[in-house]
């Protein structure tokens, strides 16, 4: 009767087709599968246009991702807000207490800064070009499971560049390894492809600071095996030419499992506004001298 | 026949891009500053969860180019190796696809379950990939993150997801 209708031929057609659907199906996983490869070896060897992409792509969604992500900072800043109301009375005190001591601490300051003027002029000391700061906002955090980085609303209209280190007030947070034309990717010093030059403690112990994707990047490589004690200061050293000399990084925290741990003095988790610095195109970081000039 | 396949038609071109836009846009809000420790991991966690939730209950909003295509964002997007969140996807797209005849017509519980079994394949994976791009052992840790926070969020991903479908009305649910 069914087949009389004519219907029945449609059936068993489609009924005759699923065999070649699912093999078409499979098709469609084994081809998307050998495209998705070949994106890992595009990525590979085409790093350049991989970068031009991905920083093409940042200026797109960069935008929609400081919309999307006004609620998020709202939400932290009232949340911020809640508990510094709350620990108000305490956070007075301290803010007092350490408020003596940083003006005892200015009085030294100004101290040896006139004599440090004053041997600069002895020795005829060039402190080389000032650094030029650019202020940014970190508009989303765009690491990943092997990665982190984050995505700031500074590109190269603003003059950013490839290579330029990246502060916040605290100390050091990465450098810049991708520029579109209104933002850029920052590579953060917890990064497992960092790796920082720096100097240790009052000895000026060469070593370098290799991060881990956690938020305590290692201390490796120490000089001639010098000894690094918890509390030691830790300063960018300016070799390798990528960060400038005498960044403040953080402290060595101590020691885990046999390695030597640093804690930062950025704190990871609130990273919003950032100052990029500008040692001027072609200018070596490693012989630039770090006075400050905001702009 | 023809007017049944023209509605289907029309309704098909219209479902496939709103359902990759939506789960673009639900990436990109991942990426705010969350001030959270695991912050970096969520947007892979989230694309995962959503693609295998759509691949597994609403296979014609999100077809294994959808998949494709929601890696290659993730891909753009976040720093991790490039093609690698497209392979995942396509992965994590494929098997919810082998195990749509079972689960879809299956609780959420079922799902979870489903989704924790692919997500373990995948982890090692992503890890052993890693390793081979950077010639170098990558540490095991971030992926060990990745795969509980992927299991975590799935139930108010799917929730999330859910709603997604409702509001853009592309759902036709395979059970």
């Amino acid at each position: 009767m069914a087949r009389d209708s004519g219907l029945a031929p449609i059936d068993d057609l489609v009924e005759s087709s699923q065999p070649v659907r699912t093999a078409l199906k499979r098709f469609t996983y084994v081809l998307l599968i050998g495209s998705a490869v070949g994106l890992i070896f595009i990525g590979k060897i085409e790093t350049v246009v991989v970068e031009k992409i991905r920083a093409n792509s940042s200026d797109i969604t960069a935008p929609v991702v400081e919309l999307l992500s006004a609620p998020v900072r709202l939400a932290r800043a009232g949340a911020d807000h809640l508990a510094n109301f709350a620990n108000l009375i305490e956070e007075n005190k301290r803010l007092e207490e350490e408020n003596t001591r940083l003006l005892q601490w200015r009085v030294f300051a100004k101290k040896l800064e006139a004599e440090n003027q004053e041997l600069k002029k002895l020795l005829r000391f060039d402190p080389g070009p000032d650094a030029r700061f650019i202020s940014a906002r970190a508009i989303s955090e765009i690491g990943g499971t092997f990665a982190r980085a984050i995505l700031i609303n500074v590109g190269e209209r603003r003059g950013i560049r490839t290579g330029l280190a990246v502060m916040t007030g605290e100390g050091v947070v990465g450098r810049v390894i991708n520029v579109g034309e209104k933002s850029a990717r920052v590579i953060l010093l917890t990064d497992i492809n960092s790796r920082t030059p720096v100097l240790v403690g009052e000895g000026r112990t060469r070593a370098i600071l290799e991060g881990n994707n956690s938020d305590n990047p290692q201390i490796k490589f120490i000089d001639n095996g010098a000894s690094v004690f918890p509390g030691d200061l830790i300063l960018t050293s300016g070799h390798g030419g990528i960060y400038p000399p005498g960044l403040p990084v953080g402290v060595v925290a101590g020691e885990i499992d046999g390695k030597t741990m640093a804690q930062t003095f950025v704190d990871w988790r609130k990273i919003e506004f950032v100052r990029v610095v500008d040692l001027g195109e072609g200018e070596d970081p490693a012989k630039a001298g770090f006075s400050k000039r905001d702009g | 026949m023809a007017e049944r396949r023209e509605r289907f038609s029309a309704h098909t071109w219209l479902k496939v891009p709103a359902t990759i836009c939506a789960v673009w846009l639900a990436i990109l809000f991942s990426t705010a500053p969350w001030s959270l420790a695991i912050a970096n991991l969520a947007p892979a966690a989230l694309a995962h969860c959503m693609v295998f939730y759509l691949s597994l209950r609403y296979p014609d909003a999100l077809r294994p180019a959808g998949g494709f295509l929601v890696g290659l964002f993730l891909d753009v997007l976040t720093g991790t190796v490039f093609g690698l969140g497209t392979l995942t996807c396509i992965a994590m797209h494929f098997m919810a696809s082998t195990q749509r005849r079972f689960l879809a017509s299956r609780g959420i519980i079922h799902s979870w379950i489903g989704l924790a079994i692919a997500s373990c394949a995948i982890a090692p994976l992503s890890w052993i990939i890693a390793s081979l791009y950077a010639f170098s052992f990558q540490p095991w840790t971030p992926t060990l993150a990745q795969l509980a926070l992927t299991a975590a969020i799935f139930p108010i991903v799917a929730l999330i997801t859910e709603v997604i479908v409702v509001i853009l009305s592309v759902g036709e649910k395979n059970t």
